[in-house]
């Protein structure tokens, strides 16, 4: 590898520049992800149609499926060379410590982080391998999305999960905004305040967006 | 006023140290924070006991020297205030305080609250300055620089030194310290010669040291005793991946 791309990615900002490419994705990934999700609200017609539209173009689908893979990949990978390097730069606890000025959300990333990782293995399993579900999904047409959402979600146990899940993402994104910008080098008076705000508002309206499905089918609203 | 103490003592760089307790009786709250520790010293010495040791100079927060965690706060709980500017009176009658050295791997503790931090040397020597040719001093004027760019190179000078930003950090990282010094260059027409080399340098540096990467808790920015902003860091970000992508370094190092 050319010396100077390894000392980039060797060095601690190098590493933070990845994390905050990768998480941005990301972010976009789900604001997508959630606005097909809407069209469960339109009908079984709507999402049914956007689900085989998409399978219509394969190409783009898995190159769009690689993207992410490829996204969440760097982006686990490197939270831990990241946290492994600042345990060891910070080995000795203090006996009392304030963390003044720090948000909970940006001094626990890696512990939501991780929850959201098996997380998104569950979902994975659970819609696209079909694997949690079996009984549910033999009797249906493959490309029933509508159906196989509904009928997922009779379990409250399960809408709990999936409530508390996004819930975690929520935390999570709260910090990953404006974090990610700083890292990126965007970070100015005239615009912080409009960051902060843009960054809690994608959080909360992402948390209500996926959390209302589940929370919908299990109250009869969408049936 | 009467206070309870819990001091970290700590023979020697090698010895584990533990946290011991100490009651000062006549604690006067007009007394600095450093004062009431000379105060607590001279009994111990009476009794023949080892003084605690802490790191100061100045005393009017401008050295960086005097470096120790009140209460999980670097520099204590006023808000840009170093330890030395700290008065009792911040504190009530009966309150109970830990008082540690700070705490990173790259700042091994020395002797009880003084802590090693020739890390900070090493990074400045890797460009915290400018290369000018000494002589008589060139007309103030020369260079023109406007008002809110010098305002802001001055904010960033600021920095003391002292790592607070680093004891405050929950991953020890030295940014806000290193993003100070490079940006007080930065903004100044007589940093941008060696800006890009300077900014690749020290972060290497700080990174060999042993810090850690910054997370953006913002816990830095909260601590320092000078206030100094992570806009700081996020210039240093920008500087550091131009440096990375179009600088032509090997060059360069090579002429060295
Ligand atoms: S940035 Fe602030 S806390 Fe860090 S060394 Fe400078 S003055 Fe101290
Ligand atoms: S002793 Fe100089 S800043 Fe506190």
């Amino acid at each position: 590898m050319n010396s100077w791309v390894f000392k980039a990615m060797k060095s601690t900002i190098g590493q933070k520049w990845l994390m905050g490419l990768s998480g941005l994705f990301m972010i976009f990934f789900l604001l997508g992800h959630m606005s097909g999700n809407m069209l469960i609200y339109a009908g079984p017609e709507a999402i049914n149609t956007y689900a085989e539209t998409l399978r219509k173009f394969p190409a783009l689908l898995w190159a769009f499926r690689i993207l992410s893979v490829v996204a969440l990949v760097v982006h686990v990978v490197t939270a831990v060379v990241l946290t492994k390097r600042n345990r060891a730069a910070n080995p000795i606890p203090y006996a009392s410590s304030a963390w003044k000025g720090s948000s909970w959300s940006s001094r626990n990333m890696g512990m939501t982080g991780f929850v959201i990782l098996l997380y998104i293995i569950y979902h994975l399993a659970h819609f696209t391998w079909r694997l949690t579900h079996p009984e549910l999904f033999s009797e249906l047409d493959a490309f029933d999305a509508y159906q196989m959402v509904i009928l997922s979600f009779q379990e409250p146990w399960l809408v709990g999960l999936y409530v508390f899940a996004t819930f975690t993402v929520c935390l999570h994104l709260t910090h990953s905004i404006s974090s990610s910008l700083q890292t990126l080098g965007i970070n100015h008076p005239k615009y912080n305040e409009a960051i902060r705000r843009l960054g809690d508002f994608l959080a909360i309206v992402l948390f209500l967006g996926f959390s209302s499905i589940p929370v919908a089918v299990l109250l009869g609203i969408l049936s | 006023m009467k206070i309870k103490l819990h001091v970290w003592r700590q023979k020697n760089a090698k010895s584990p140290g533990k946290m011991e307790t100490y009651s000062p009786s006549d604690v006067n709250p007009n007394m600095s924070f450093l004062e009431m520790l000379d105060v607590l010293n001279e009994d111990l010495i009476k009794k023949g006991e080892d003084a605690i040791s802490f790191d100061h100079d100045c005393r009017e927060g401008i050295c960086g020297s005097c470096s120790m965690v009140i209460n999980g706060r670097p520099h204590g709980p006023s808000k840009g205030t170093t330890a030395c500017q700290l008065h009792m009176r911040s504190f009530k009658e009966g309150d109970e305080l830990f008082i540690e050295p700070w705490r990173a791997g790259a700042f091994p503790v020395v002797k009880d609250l003084i802590v090693d931090r020739t890390p900070f040397d090493r990074i400045m020597a890797k460009g915290g300055f400018v290369s000018v040719n000494t002589g008589s001093a060139q007309d103030a004027n020369a260079l023109p620089i406007s008002k809110d760019l010098a305002d802001k190179s001055f904010e960033a000078a600021a920095c003391i030194g002292c790592g607070a930003c680093v004891a405050a950090c929950k991953n020890s990282s030295a940014m806000l310290f290193v993003s100070a010094k490079v940006s007080q260059l930065a903004l100044l027409p007589q940093g941008q010669p060696e800006r890009m080399r300077r900014a690749l340098g020290m972060l290497r540096q700080h990174d060999e040291e042993g810090f850690g990467a910054c997370t953006n808790t913002k816990a830095c920015e909260a601590a320092c005793p000078k206030e100094i902003s992570i806009e700081n860091i996020a210039r240093l970000n920008r500087d550091f991946m131009k440096a990375t992508l179009f600088y032509p370094e090997h060059e360069s190092s090579a002429n060295e």
